[in-house]
């Protein structure tokens, strides 16, 4: 399947997205992704602070970036078993995230690399969000689930990106 | 002549604590000797600097200096030690790159502990080989 950038087609590219994503991923057997949504319009947010927040900067043919956003639960957590899950939920995110573009890559040719992942301070996830969706060309979220630690976490992955020649408002 | 090396030194460089202690416990084995963990670029080249290494598992995408200028570097200035680098990309660019900074092998991520211990058995075995033919 190819694609080209100049002559966008956007369910064509979303289907291509979607197909991207890795159902299901094994990490070190200590975490466990299972993708549970298609890829779907971004239409809330995050509201409050019970959640863990990744930003990760997109650069290549395609650029912009993706926030990832896991649901605490209820439970309460020490500061040593949060520690831990941030550590999880990252490189759990690194993963999922660096074999989507790998997937993406060798079914379109768009050739686009992730950064080192940055940590969002809970009381500034909201902020984090661009002010419009519109102002990217590609912009959906799409929901995890991350077995880790005895626990199920949902996770949401919001991307923003624009091929390259496109330059955000 | 001198004597074989018996036990694989390894180094482990990621950015992510939880990515190091998973493939610390991956080659948990009286054949390999985790020598240290590094976070970073800097950490990574203290402990070289410290410690006689064989195998130095690095991963590629690291805030400031990347796997694969610590590669380059690792080459340039300690020769004998092999590379393995890992990424959770692996578009045919980053293998390339991989390859050009001096890496033996490239595995991407998530890593099975058989491919890891595959990777790095066919790595020293081949360093063994140059041991015992000198």
């Amino acid at each position: 399947m190819t694609i080209s950038l100049d002559h966008v087609n956007q369910n064509h590219d979303l289907l291509l997205f979607n197909n991207s994503f890795n159902k299901e991923l094994n990490i070190y057997n200590h975490s466990e992704l299972i993708k549970v949504s298609t890829l779907s319009n971004i239409t809330d947010f995050p509201s409050n602070n019970n959640y863990l927040g990744l930003m990760f900067n997109i650069n290549g043919e395609l650029t912009g970036k993706i926030i990832c956003i896991l649901n605490l639960t209820k439970e309460q957590k020490n500061q040593s078993q949060l520690i831990q899950l941030k550590s999880i939920f990252t490189e759990s995110m690194n993963i999922l995230l660096g074999n989507f573009l790998t997937n993406l890559e060798s079914s379109s040719s768009i050739m686009s690399v992730v950064s080192a992942p940055k940590l969002i301070e809970s009381n500034n996830i909201r902020n984090s969000f661009p002010a419009k969706n519109s102002n990217s060309k590609y912009h959906f979220v799409v929901q995890y689930i991350m077995h880790s630690l005895k626990e199920k976490y949902l996770c949401d992955i919001y991307f923003y990106a624009n091929p390259k020649n496109i330059k955000e408002v | 002549m001198e004597e074989a090396i018996d036990t694989c030194r390894i180094l482990i460089v990621d950015d992510s604590d939880f990515s190091r202690k998973s493939i610390s416990e991956m080659l948990t084995s009286q054949k390999y000797k985790i020598i240290g963990e590094a976070s970073n670029g800097a950490e990574a080249i203290n402990i070289l600097k410290e410690s006689e290494t064989d195998i130095a598992i690095i991963d590629i995408v690291m805030p400031d200096i990347s796997g694969l200028e610590l590669a380059e570097f690792i080459k340039h200035n300690f020769r004998n030690i092999q590379i393995i680098l890992i990424s959770s990309l692996a578009q045919e660019n980053i293998i390339i790159d991989a390859i050009a900074a001096g890496a033996n092998d490239f595995i991407q991520k998530p890593i099975s502990k058989n491919t890891l211990i595959s990777s790095v058995e066919k790595i020293f075995a081949g360093m063994e080989k140059k041991e015992t033919s000198k």
